[in-house]
């Protein structure tokens, strides 16, 4: 004998956030490049943000994330701030200060109880880990939304 | 910090508040220690709609067992089952491919997005491993994965104290609660111990506990209760209700002070007791009796014999009477029961029949030292007037007078005596009144028709 399983359909099982991740903001596959050195996480994050609809793309570190950051040009960086070399929170502020990407949201998801400090370094938003991926997903979601009735 | 629930009020009250969340928490112990029950009682306890509780079994056909036992207790809600708590079977991939069990573990989290997940066997995954380094990666994989996401994990195992420090699996959990089952004669004890909980107050010790229908009880260990601020000694007298006896100590006997009575079977140690009890209930202070030895029923005769009115002594607000049997004695449960009666029903005066009984049921001579001290104090700090009534054997008080070292912890000493000749004579005697000048000859004891007397 089995037991019952539950529903597997993600479309249809509510999340967190009250909507269904069908509900999610149209995201027209948009680009999201997250600095994270935790293969853990880094797994967990490409699974759920891809099936969200986005793209995902990552750098282990503060240098190589503003690296790819210059050449992909991401709708959205998401940082932790623990990182080897270059901290989050000097990424935030490097992007926040170039003009060529102002228009790149910043969020800082982090071990760290740090939200004042990401807020003060320029970050559009903060989430303390670990992840909630429906958490997750809705903040980006609203950052894109934000990005885009700024852009117009 | 957020913290789960276990679904027993003195286990959270054990661990700061329940276990914390986001946490890798190991439950241990030999089977039949009732780990799966706990766990499970948990599931029960935290499901809710929304995000699902994963359990995770590793064993063959676990799910008929499973959902057959979980029926016999009360917390199972079984509309529960399949939809708030769902349970998955990884064992076949245990044994066809166990390195691919982090891999699973990630479909499954993905799959399911659990605020819970119990593992139950985690030790059996360990067992499994083709070797040491292959299960040190999967271990890695599997407790970076959990502490990655939003969710509280159970590893359940049948892991012993001695594995404590030789298992990579302890140096990576956040919670470590050990349970464990001894035997005492033909009975089974049982205690938990919280052996890590990072980042939080637990207390600390041996906690006894026991498994019925409604789950796994917990009972704090009694301790030592701290002196409140507002504490004031009293120094009014209280009467024994016995004729003469008060007489005998120059400043009678206090308030919040505890008298040990030691006497052999049959020498009137319990009439003593009750004598005081009515005294309290004449003076309008509501007392308990604790009595591990007279049934109700029992108690009720002895009343009668007395010619008093069992009805009027037990009603509400004069003589509570806490009966257990002494043959499932747990005195930690006892100690609780006492207090939370004394805070609920006035309680202000307080009769133990007999500490001998809790002493047989202690698991050792220094745990029933520590816990008399406790109680004496939770009494004394209560101001409440105790006496603690003490079988010895032979017809003198001997070594259980003072080899269980009862003595010191008592402010004041009645020994009672039988003398057989060809009548039986009854004597008693103050040995001790801490701080007050007493008369310590030996007195005849009566128990006549309408109640004890002293000569």
């Amino acid at each position: 004998m089995k037991a019952p399983r539950a529903r597997r359909d993600s479309a249809s099982r509510p999340d967190r956030g009250g909507t269904s991740l069908a509900q999610s903001f149209v995201t027209d596959n948009a680009l999201i490049l997250v600095v994270e050195r935790d293969p853990h996480v880094k797994k967990l994050e490409r699974f759920f943000l891809e099936q969200a609809g986005f793209a995902v793309e990552f750098a282990d570190g503060g240098v190589q994330g503003l690296e790819r950051a210059h050449v992909l040009k991401p709708r959205i960086v998401i940082t932790e701030i623990l990182l080897p070399g270059l901290d989050g929170l000097s990424v935030c502020r490097t992007i926040r200060s170039d003009p060529a990407m102002k228009h790149v949201r910043v969020l800082v998801l982090s071990i760290l109880s740090a939200e004042r400090r990401a807020l003060d370094a320029g970050a559009d938003a903060f989430l303390k880990k670990p992840l909630d991926d429906a958490r997750l997903v809705e903040t980006v979601n609203e950052l894109l939304r934000k990005g885009s009735e700024a852009r117009s | 910090m957020n913290r789960l629930k276990t679904g027993n009020d003195e286990l959270d009250a054990i661990l700061g508040g329940g276990f914390p969340s986001n946490g890798i928490h190991v439950l241990m112990g030999s089977p039949g220690t009732g780990k799966t029950i706990l766990a499970e009682q948990m599931c029960f306890t935290n499901a809710s709609p929304g995000r699902p509780i994963l359990y995770v079994a590793t064993f063959s056909e676990p799910m008929q067992k499973l959902v057959g036992f979980l029926q016999e207790f009360g917390f199972t809600v079984p509309e529960k089952l399949g939809t708030e708590i769902v349970y998955e079977y990884i064992g076949e991939n245990v044994l066809t491919d166990p390195e691919r069990i982090p891999e699973r573990f990630q479909e499954l989290l993905t799959q399911y997005r659990p605020k819970i997940v119990v593992v139950d066997s985690f030790k059996a995954l360990a067992d499994l491993m083709p070797d040491r380094s292959a299960w040190r990666r999967t271990l890695d994989a599997i407790g970076g994965l959990l502490s990655a996401y939003d969710t509280t994990t159970f590893w359940v195992g049948e892991y012993s104290s001695e594995m404590l420090s030789a298992l990579p699996e302890f140096a990576v959990a956040d919670g470590i609660v050990d349970l464990v089952r001894t035997q005492r004669g033909t009975r089974d004890e049982r205690f938990l111990r919280v052996l890590k909980l990072r980042g939080s107050a637990s207390l600390p010790g041996e906690h006894p506990f026991h498994l019925d229908r409604g789950g796994l009880q917990a009972f704090r260990r009694f301790v030592t209760p701290g002196l409140p601020s507002d504490y004031e000694p009293r120094l009014e007298r209280v009467r024994s209700g016995i004729a003469h006896l008060d007489e005998m100590v120059a400043t009678g006997w206090l308030r919040g002070t505890g008298t040990l009575v030691a006497g052999p079977s049959g020498s009137g140690k319990t009439s003593i007791g009750l004598h005081f009890l009515k005294a309290g209930v004449e003076d309008g202070e509501p007392g308990l009796l604790a009595s591990f030895q007279e049934s109700p029923v029992q108690l009720a005769r002895m009343m009668t014999s007395l010619q008093w009115k069992p009805e009027q002594m037990l009603r509400k607000g004069a003589i509570d009477h806490f009966y257990t049997s002494p043959v499932e004695l747990q005195i930690d449960a006892v100690a609780h029961e006492i207090v939370q009666r004394i805070e609920r029903g006035g309680i202000r005066r307080v009769v133990i029949d007999a500490v001998s009984d809790l002493e047989k049921s202690a698991r050792d001579a220094l745990r029933y030292r520590d816990f008399l001290y406790s109680l004496t104090q939770a009494l004394a700090v209560r101001n409440v007037t105790a006496m603690l009534l003490l079988e010895t054997a032979g017809m003198l008080p001997g070594r259980g007078l003072t080899g269980s070292e009862v003595s010191y912890m008592s402010d004041n000493i009645l020994v009672l005596e039988m003398l057989l000749g060809d009548d039986l004579t009854r004597t008693i005697r103050i040995i001790k009144s801490r701080g007050s000048r007493h008369d310590g000859r030996r007195h005849a004891l009566r128990i006549a028709e309408d109640g004890i007397e002293v000569g």
